[in-house]
């Protein structure tokens, strides 16, 4: 598994608590691990509540129109890089 | 005034509760065994797919994982059955969540707690998680949530004369709520009932409405002060006068319940 930065785990953390994950704790998520399909198996309720916790924690909008939103859901290191150079 | 009787058969049981994880379990703290030392933590009824389960929250799993125990004791499949889920006050923590959230400045909500804050999330989890197609129905009775839902499920059995899952549930009051219910016990009860032609050994339960005006619920055979906590406390444990009669299963008893203010039915087991 890839090292997770500081500001990973730090997002690592929000997704565990907010997915309520079972049996997963945040510095076990693979930074390079898809998140969706066969990665983590999150599903697309899990992608409107991601929003919503960066939006309240960090003042990132994530609209799914948005051109750049898919990368951004790729991974927790895109994810954590999308809401770095945004907010 | 006299009701129409009514008449039906218990196929199965499930239980669940912060001290007990089955019907057999209960049965015992209601015999008068200790409390184990350690109290469960909450349900993860594995029927519930993982995506799902991770979501559902303590009311929800409490009412999935009775429900299944019964039908597995029943031995019927829970697509044959027709359901009526009760709680006293639903959700209160997720009703509190709401109001507080849109009473805020930030008015999104969480999709996943706005998704279970509705009354019947525990029937959609079950109906889902078990791909039944039958109705399912849900309660919300307060302190007459078990005399009104036994009587909503047994006038459905007798009258349509399909098998029925009842499944009783309340998780903690929501502190704010707790002026107006001050619940802090789990409890999950479920019964399969059948037509009382149906060819099997379980109870017979019978019930009658009657008026009555000064009405409240009986005293219990069990001196546990966590039963008797449960029983004052949790809208759905008032279930346990009855199940103290099922537990017993000697000849013919009874036992009263309050149904409105005006009114009360007798469920007589033999």
């Amino acid at each position: 598994m890839a090292t997770q930065t500081e500001s990973e785990l730090k997002m690592a953390h929000l997704m565990v608590e907010v997915l309520n994950l079972e049996d997963m704790e945040a510095n076990e998520i693979d930074p390079e691990e898809q998140l969706f399909g066969d990665g983590l198996g999150l599903d697309s309720i899990d992608a409107l509540e991601i929003s919503l916790a960066i939006s309240k924690e960090y003042g990132v909008q994530i609209k799914a129109e948005d051109e750049g939103t898919r990368e951004a859901f790729a991974t927790l290191r895109s994810l954590t890089a999308f809401v770095e150079k945004n907010k | 005034m006299q009701a129409k009787e009514l008449k039906c058969k218990i196929a199965g049981i499930g239980a669940w509760g912060s001290y007990f994880d089955s019907w057999e379990a209960l049965q015992q703290l209601l015999g008068g065994e200790p409390l184990p030392e350690t109290s469960n933590k909450g349900p993860k009824p594995t029927i519930i797919p993982a995506n799902e389960r991770r979501r559902a929250p303590l009311p929800v799993r409490l009412a999935v994982e009775s429900s299944w125990q019964a039908t597995q004791s029943a031995g019927i499949e829970p697509s044959a059955l027709t359901c009526v889920f009760v709680s006293g006050l639903g959700d209160t923590d997720l009703t509190d969540y709401m109001c507080k959230t849109l009473a805020s400045e930030h008015k999104e909500l969480s999709p996943t707690k706005f998704h279970n804050s509705v009354h019947n999330a525990p029937a959609g989890y079950w109906t889902i998680s078990t791909g039944t197609m039958s109705a399912a129905n849900s309660v919300a009775g307060y302190e007459e949530s078990v005399s009104l839902t036994l009587l909503e499920a047994m006038i459905q059995c007798s009258t349509e004369h399909k098998p029925m899952l009842i499944t009783f549930y309340d998780s903690p009051v929501a502190e704010v709520l707790r002026p107006i219910l001050n619940n802090q016990e789990t409890f999950a009860f479920s019964l399969v009932i059948l037509p009382y032609n149906s060819e099997t050994d379980g109870t017979t339960v019978e019930a009658q409405v009657a008026e009555n005006d000064h009405a409240s619920w009986p005293m219990l055979q069990s001196q546990s002060e966590y039963i008797g906590r449960l029983y004052s406390d949790n809208p759905s444990a008032k279930v346990l006068c009855l199940a103290e009669l099922i537990a017993k299963s000697s000849g013919e008893q009874s036992v009263v319940m309050p149904l409105s203010k005006g009114s009360t039915m007798t469920i007589t087991c033999t």
